[in-house]
């Protein structure tokens, strides 16, 4: 009976030697990476489906519970998921506000892209003030990714799972330089080649893999495409010999066919996120689908 | 010696000149906070406009504001963190009342956050929590008119009153929030909506709300009570299913009831609202009303359908036709409405 309350009493001090770490993520490739570095010592919930335009999430209350509880916030930054806020205001969780150790914003460090600078207005369309979201379109932002969140996991978690952590961290940064060369090559022989997308989801990817981004079917960030950008573009990808269209799958079909049927362009449907499309579960199968896709159009 | 010091000022005085690398890895030591790197830096609070702008073409000859273009609205608010967990929100909103305009303080209310154990506090005037829609600026709505039962137990704006909210989130699996209110009623003015409603209020809302079926499942449940002998009594029941297949689609489907009791007046009134948003930028709605007429005996009904085409997140075309039945006889309404958003505006979970 003594032994029952001696193991009763000391239970509740042994509690954070096996308690997991809460991580709630706004998009599913953050909650893939925290996954890979956390192993078994962390609980992930993600906010947004990976077929969801992550610009476009309407927050819902269900998901306050998970933050309530979190630990750590892990989240794209640079305005992209800013639709978590309100949710993180109501979730009345300081443990995970901006400032806080559990606030992670994985876009800290990354060289940022089409920054805007001057007088920013809605007049450029949908802009991002910090520059261009989609960082983790680049193997080498993956790298930078998973030390943010390397670092937010230390701020949390008991010292004891650090060495867990760095070395879980430092084997998925190897397996991503491995894979990042492989990619690389398979790319390689399409270095300079001139492509356009609906949205400017692949400028990182395009710098990264030496990709010349000739332009948008959308006008401006976020405004539809009109007949008159349409006619310039076309344009100027027969001007310029661009033969290859990568089509997001958030967006509609018609507009890219128009401008392939006119410049004999090969339109390409891409997932830009983890999730966005069937078997894209992982940072790996996002890459691997990109650069597979890109290959088969050009070859 | 002086020659160091006047090229040393000359040279700190160029700084700001010399051209500035992207940020790197290790450069950065902070994250950007999540809203306004540019107003952090000035200490300005987020400012913004709304403009509601509506044409109402109606076949009711009696109707002030038929076939007229008119600002219904224009809303300016200022929005700030003004303590690590407390918020200032002002909404000054001028509209039209009686052919003049008027500038009154919509909401305007400090907001503490975190009094820990999952208690919040909000003091100052808002927009009574009372039922789903009341709560919402008129801009957030998915479409251009008020929902008959609650212009008339309220009034055309709603219901507004200066008090204070203790709000608690339940630590419970299900997001589970209670709100404890008590209001002066600010709007609606004496002789307008209910009667027995320009006095203190103390209201009461229960919001439940879980993930079903790939969607969300909200409940509400409002109370809201009078004072004095024979006190004002409003019970609301609220229900929503939101689910949002795609990258851009979202289904609504929303009902609210509201019974209302005063001395010897006894009313009561609904809406349904079902939206379906077909690509990024357009959406399709239908509302049905019926609501029991305050000032008379008789109901109101009405059937409307609405598109929508959202330019931004802010900025709205809308179209609606609406078939309204009273006793007096059937209107044909239709309104075009444009709201137009600058700035960054932001309300709190909905």
């Amino acid at each position: 009976m003594r032994r029952l309350f001696q193991i009763l009493i000391l239970l509740p001090l042994l509690t954070p030697l096996w308690a997991k770490v809460k991580v709630v993520c706004t998009i599913p490739l953050l909650s893939y990476i925290v996954r890979e570095i956390g192993g078994e010592k962390v609980e992930v919930v993600t906010l947004a489906s990976g077929e969801r335009d992550p610009h476009y999430v309407e927050p819902r209350p269900s998901l306050v519970v998970s933050l309530r509880n979190a630990d750590l916030l892990v989240k794209v930054g640079m305005d992209l998921d800013m639709w978590v806020d309100s949710l993180v205001d109501a979730s009345r969780n300081t443990k995970i506000i901006w400032g806080s150790p559990g606030y992670v914003d994985c876009s800290l460090g990354i060289k940022k892209l089409e920054v805007p600078r001057g007088r920013i207005s809605p007049k450029e369309g949908e802009i991002h003030i910090y520059g261009n979201p989609h960082y983790w379109l680049s193997p080498a932002n993956g790298e930078i990714i998973t030390k943010n969140i390397l670092a937010g996991l230390l701020r949390v978690a008991p010292p004891s799972d650090h060495g867990f952590f760095k070395e879980r961290a430092d084997s998925f940064i190897s397996r991503l330089r491995e894979k990042a060369k492989e990619w690389k090559s398979s790319l390689a022989p399409f270095k300079g080649v001139k492509f356009v997308s609906y949205h400017r989801s692949f400028s990182y990817f395009a710098e990264y893999f030496g990709l010349d981004y000739l332009g948008t079917l959308e006008p401006k960030p976020g405004i539809p495409p009109s007949t008159a950008h349409i006619a310039q573009l076309i344009k100027d990808m027969k001007e310029q010999g661009a033969k290859l269209i990568l089509l997001e799958t958030y967006y509609p079909r018609k507009f890219a066919d128009i401008v392939a049927k006119e410049t004999g362009a090969k339109v390409v449907v891409v997932p830009p996120a983890v999730g966005a499309m069937k078997g894209v579960d992982d940072y790996f199968s996002l890459f691997d689908t990109i650069v597979s896709a890109i290959t088969k159009a050009l070859r | 010696m002086r020659s160091f010091i006047v090229g040393l000022f000359i040279l700190i005085l160029a700084l700001p000149l010399l051209p500035v690398e992207e940020g790197t890895y290790e450069e950065e030591i902070t994250p950007p906070p999540p809203r306004g790197e540019l107003l952090r830096a000035l200490q300005l609070p987020e400012i913004s406009v709304i403009g509601d702008l509506q044409t109402l073409f109606s076949s009711n000859k009696e109707e002030e504001d038929r076939n007229k273009v008119s600002l219904e609205e224009l809303e300016i608010a200022l929005q700030s963190w003004i303590y690590p967990t407390i918020r200032g929100d002002v909404f000054i909103a001028f509209h039209e009342h009686k052919g003049h305009t008027q500038a009154e303080v919509e909401e305007g209310y400090v907001s503490f956050l975190n009094l820990g154990k999952g208690f919040s506090l909000i003091g100052g005037r808002k927009r009574v929590g009372l039922g789903k829609e009341n709560p919402l600026h008129p801009h957030h709505r998915l479409y251009a008119d008020n929902p008959l039962v609650l212009t008339e137990l309220f009034s055309e704006h709603g219901l507004i009153g200066d008090g204070a909210t203790l709000s608690y989130l339940l630590p419970s699996k299900i997001f589970t929030y209670l709100d404890l209110s008590t209001w002066q009623v600010v709007t609606p003015e004496k002789g307008e909506g209910m009667p027995g409603l320009e006095k203190t209020l103390h209201t009461a809302r229960l919001w439940v709300s879980t993930p079903y079926k790939e969607g969300e499942l909200e409940v509400g449940l409002s109370f809201a009570r009078g004072a004095g002998k024979e006190p004002v009594k409003i019970r609301g029941l609220d229900w929503t299913f939101r689910r949002w297949p795609g990258a851009f689609g979202r289904d609504l489907l929303r009902m609210e009831l509201f019974w209302a009791e005063h001395e010897d007046f006894k009313k009561k009134g609904w809406y349904l609202l079902g939206a379906h948003k077909f690509t990024r930028y357009w959406e399709g709605a239908l509302r049905i009303d019926n609501a029991e007429l305050v000032a008379e005996e008789g109901k109101e009904k009405a059937l409307s359908l609405i598109a929508s085409k959202y330019l931004t997140e802010t900025s709205v075309l809308r179209f609606q036709y609406q078939y309204c039945d009273r006793p007096q006889g059937a209107d044909n309404r239709f309104w075009v409405q444009v709201i137009f958003g600058m700035g960054p505006h932001a309300h709190p979970l909905e």
